[in-house]
């Protein structure tokens, strides 16, 4: 049988002056790779880096970059929230409106959807430019049942079919008990997707503190996510453990909540994180070998912490 | 409860039974009760029970606010007294309603909220216990009786299984088993108790951190035990009862979790070729899908999984299934596309989804069970 390459993570179209980018294609030619990076600074987002500070090795071997302004690269963002028993009261409250605060940050071109899962997904609709629409469903979100963390976060990668690249905004308070899929199986969706996750958690005692203006608070809501180990501690909880793992996978983090009242926030955060983000861009050279290919990225001779993906994945056909 | 308060019920109690003496002519029973009462009406075993069995349910069962422990010892062993007088007999209505009247204040001191993932009160407490202690009486009574017993055993074990109190399930099928070693069903509920236990139980996998190896390494041994319990639990109800088939499902699954993938492919096969409940049908197609992808046969999976599809459409567990495999698979669009029907159903409400009951069992049978136990105790 003939193989095709597909790129099916981190794809976007090789014009990125387009207002929406163009699909992964599924083909013998190879798409351009798209990595998303969070570059900081004891905890502060480093800002005016190019293309050249940056180092990119595809298989240990450097590629030629270039910066791609995130004006070029509209997003869809489908906030994925936890709507189970353990969500009722105050801490719906708090979340919707959080989740509403986040949609008034996100650019007119970007598009955005709503998913619910409790013991069930449920779909709101298709990913939309109206922000005000998503936000109608926002408070239509009832609490009950128990909670499909995993078949949500896996629809909510899997299900939008806009062309552009997807930001995944998920919160759960509690661990998965009724998900048909495991954890194992929704990471290699998740990795071989073209997805950037957030996963925002309770976590009493870590986030950003009363103290703080809400100018401040993006930023320290930035650096107490980036308190937590990236390796695995004794002290987190798995259900929390495993969703970070996901997340990193894609170049997304962890983002902890002190308490519901603080989640408005950590969305902040995540948005601001967003915007300060650098979206790089090469083409690998022809003739990839389908299957997992890692992905190195530093900085060249400046001091700064980053976030970015793994690797992407070349598909057979 | 204050000592006054309790002389008062008692008296009211008093109160009541002798107004019951009043209407009703004595039998036997009541002549050698009152025999032995050297304290008065107020002390007179089972009026209570008679107050509910006459229809006064809601104050018969308020009227045990307070009753300690050591009350309901001291009639246990006027009980057994008279049971012995009495050549081994007792009065099986009364005894009966008694049962069921401390059900129900066990029922009602537990009363918790309805919110699904709320923390669940486990523990069989003081009237729990006592129904127990009655049951042991009443079981040798006669043939109804134990079947009474049988029924009511049964119904609290599925009642603990809803709240997922899973070790209160099996004391009661312990407690049941002990009176009725062959019953399949119990043998079920007990296995599914264990294959609960097991599934809830963190995959030891997830302790990669050094830290939390030897914790790792007990959840390990735990589930390994809970279920290879549970598969001897199901062998034994299957080798009692072969056309038991939410057993051969459950065994099935039970074989997978322990990697025993050729025995579960095996009974889950044979499942599926056999005509059970579409619940049971749906879900054999599901687990027997998941061994099949987990050992490389994902054409053979996805096949499973269409079929478990076509048994409850709009079941969302069925669609993740196909729709994972597929994406594995490389089909993109008609993975999105199984997944877009399936979302759109949702919220399905009721009947839902088998799988998303799975760990319940049948545990939603229990009330209609302690409904019928209770409507027979009422005259």
């Amino acid at each position: 049988m003939k193989t095709r390459l597909a790129l099916v993570l981190s794809c976007a179209p090789a014009v990125a002056s387009a207002q929406t980018p163009q699909p992964p294609v599924f083909g013998a030619r190879v798409e351009s790779v798209y990595v998303d990076a969070f570059v900081t600074k004891d905890g502060l987002a480093v800002r005016g880096l190019t293309a050249s500070d940056f180092e990119l090795k595809d298989e240990g071997v450097v590629q030629e970059v270039e910066l791609v302004t995130s004006d070029q690269l509209p997003l869809v963002a489908v906030l994925a929230f936890d709507a189970s028993g353990s969500v009722a009261g105050p801490k719906l409250a708090a979340l919707q409106a959080a989740g509403g605060a986040f949609l008034d940050g996100l650019k007119p071109q970007d598009q955005a959807a709503l998913l619910t899962f409790n013991e069930e997904v449920r779909w709101a609709g298709d990913p939309t430019a109206d922000k005000q629409r998503v936000k109608l469903a926002l408070g239509s979100i009832q609490s009950r049942g128990g909670t499909a963390v995993m078949d949500g976060l896996y629809t909510a990668v899997t299900l939008p079919t806009s062309k552009a690249r997807s930001l995944i905004v998920l919160f759960s308070d509690g661990e998965d008990n009724l998900s048909w899929l495991d954890d194992k199986q929704v990471k290699a969706v998740v990795e071989r997707s073209n997805a950037l996750v957030h996963v925002v958690g309770i976590v009493p005692g870590v986030g950003p503190g009363p103290e703080l203006s809400a100018t401040a608070a993006p930023q320290a809501g930035l650096r107490q996510a980036q308190a937590v180990p990236q390796g695995a501690s004794n002290v987190e909880p798995i259900h929390n453990r495993t969703l970070r793992q996901i997340a990193e996978a894609t170049g997304g983090r962890f983002w902890p909540s002190a308490s519901p009242d603080r989640l408005r926030e950590t969305f902040a955060a995540i948005a601001e994180a967003m915007s300060h983000r650098y979206v790089l861009r090469f083409e690998p050279p022809s003739g990839r070998k389908p299957g997992w290919h890692r992905l190195e990225l530093k900085l060249r001779g400046k001091p700064g912490r980053i976030e970015a993906r793994r690797g992407y994945w070349v598909g057979a056909r | 409860m204050p000592r006054l308060a309790v002389v008062v019920v008692l008296v009211l109690l008093g109160a009541h039974a002798a107004s019951v003496r009043a209407e009703e002519p004595l039998i036997e029973w009541d002549k050698v009760l009152l025999r032995q009462i050297s304290g008065g009406p107020e002390s007179y075993p089972l009026a209570l029970a008679q107050m509910y069995a006459s229809g006064q349910r809601a104050e018969a069962i308020a009227r045990l606010e307070g009753w300690s422990e050591a009350d309901m010892k001291a009639e246990l062993v006027t009980l057994r007294s008279l049971m012995r007088k009495m050549n081994g007999r007792l009065p099986e209505d009364r005894l009966r309603a008694a049962v069921m009247l401390h059900t129900d204040r066990e029922s009602y001191e537990r009363l918790q909220s309805p919110v699904v993932e709320s923390v669940r009160e486990c523990g069989i407490n003081k009237h729990g216990g006592y129904a127990r202690s009655l049951i042991a009486l009443l079981i040798v009574q006669s043939d109804a009786s134990r079947e009474f017993a049988r029924q009511w055993i049964t119904a609290m074990a599925l009642s603990s299984q809803w709240d997922l109190c899973l070790d209160d399930v099996r004391r009661w099928t312990h407690e049941g088993l002990k009176w009725f070693p062959k019953d399949a069903p119990l043998l079920l509920i007990q296995g599914t108790a264990g294959e609960t236990a097991a599934a809830l139980t963190p995959e030891p996998a997830l302790y990669a951190n050094p830290n939390n190896r030897s914790e790792g390494l007990n959840d390990l041994a735990r589930r390994r035990q809970a279920l290879s319990q549970a598969r001897g639990d199901l062998d034994a109800a299957l080798a009692l009862d072969p056309d038991l088939h939410e057993a051969r499902l459950r065994l099935g699954r039970v074989l997978w979790r322990l990697e025993k993938a050729n025995e579960a492919q095996a009974v889950l096969q044979a499942l599926v070729e056999r005509e059970a409940e579409p619940w049971i049908l749906y879900l054999g197609h599901l687990f027997l899908g998941r061994v099949l992808e987990d050992g490389g046969q994902l054409p053979a999976a996805t096949e499973q999984y269409r079929s478990a599809l076509a048994v409850d459409p709009a079941s969302q567990a069925a669609a993740m299934a196909l729709s994972e495999a597929l994406v594995t698979a490389g089909d993109g669009d008609e993975a999105r596309d199984v997944l877009a029907r399936a979302v759109a159903f949702a919220p399905r409400g009721q009947p839902r989804d088998a799988y998303m009951s799975y760990h319940l069992g049948r545990a939603n049978l229990a009330e209609g069970m302690l409904d019928a136990l209770r409507a027979g105790t009422m005259r």
